[in-house]
């Protein structure tokens, strides 16, 4: 795999992992009064970091943002939609490396499995 | 905390807030407890494990989401509710009986979005796991 698609992914897994946290807080705080849902951003930042190199990707941080005040109140089933969007983007990505590394060991050992 | 976690702090929560909306409504026709005073319906008080300007910005402050905890269980600050049964054993000088101030739709409509939040958070919780489990399949042999 090229550093930077390895980094790319990294990056990303570190990124979605961040955002599953945060939308489970907010599910967790259905309940909450006047509770704020946050948001977490990294994919701009990580497609501009892209082409820069590998140095400038590992430097992305992912950013924690809140929803606007006047975004009204939380809603459960969007929030529900939006965990299992990142739930299955971060299997696809993990599935991804995965195969890289299947295809690594396999010209490693010269096509004998 | 990680997701299993946060999820599962609201599950708990949830849980509890079931119980004393329960609790209440058990108690809708209590005249006397057993310390001899009226029963007061009661609210579960929550709130975020973590302050809300802390998990904002960037990851660099070491800051997760700790998911909700119970900050406490206060009474209810309303009257209670008098009613005039002279016949009633534990009626007052005056005839009157009082009742806890339990308020029955309230009781009701706070129980359906606990369960409802108890759901949602049982879904994200194995979404979670589900995620989790398919990060160990990293470099696996196959």
């Amino acid at each position: 795999m090229d550093p930077i698609s390895a980094a790319l992914i990294d990056k990303a897994l570190e990124g979605l992992n961040q955002r599953y946290l945060f939308i489970a807080q907010n599910i967790a705080n259905a309940n909450t009064p006047d509770y704020r849902p946050v948001r977490v951003e990294f994919e701009g930042a990580l497609r501009a970091a892209a082409a820069r190199g590998v140095d400038a990707i590992d430097a992305v941080e992912p950013r924690v943002v809140a929803e606007a005040e006047d975004a009204g109140p939380m809603r459960l089933d969007l929030e529900l939609a939006a965990a299992a969007q990142t739930a299955s983007r971060y299997r696809t990505l993990v599935d991804l490396m995965g195969r890289q590394m299947a295809l690594h060991r396999s010209v490693v050992s010269g096509g004998r499995s | 905390m990680n997701a299993v976690e946060i999820s599962r702090s609201a599950l708990d929560v949830e849980w509890r807030r079931l119980e004393v909306s329960a609790q209440n409504l058990a108690n809708i026709n209590t005249t006397r407890t057993a310390d001899g005073g009226t029963y007061r319906p009661m609210r579960l008080l929550t709130g975020p494990g973590v302050s809300f300007d802390a998990m904002l910005g960037t990851r660099e402050f070491g800051i997760t989401p700790q998911g909700v905890t119970v900050l406490g269980v206060e009474p209810i600050a309303d009257a209670a509710r008098r009613a005039y049964e002279p016949t009633h054993p534990h009626a007052d000088a005056d005839g009157f009986v009082t009742y806890p101030n339990v308020d029955h739709a309230a009781e009701m409509t706070l129980m359906i979005r606990a369960s409802r939040a108890y759901e949602a958070n049982l879904a994200a919780l194995s979404m979670a796991q589900d995620m989790y489990a398919r990060a160990l399949d990293i470099g696996r042999q196959s």
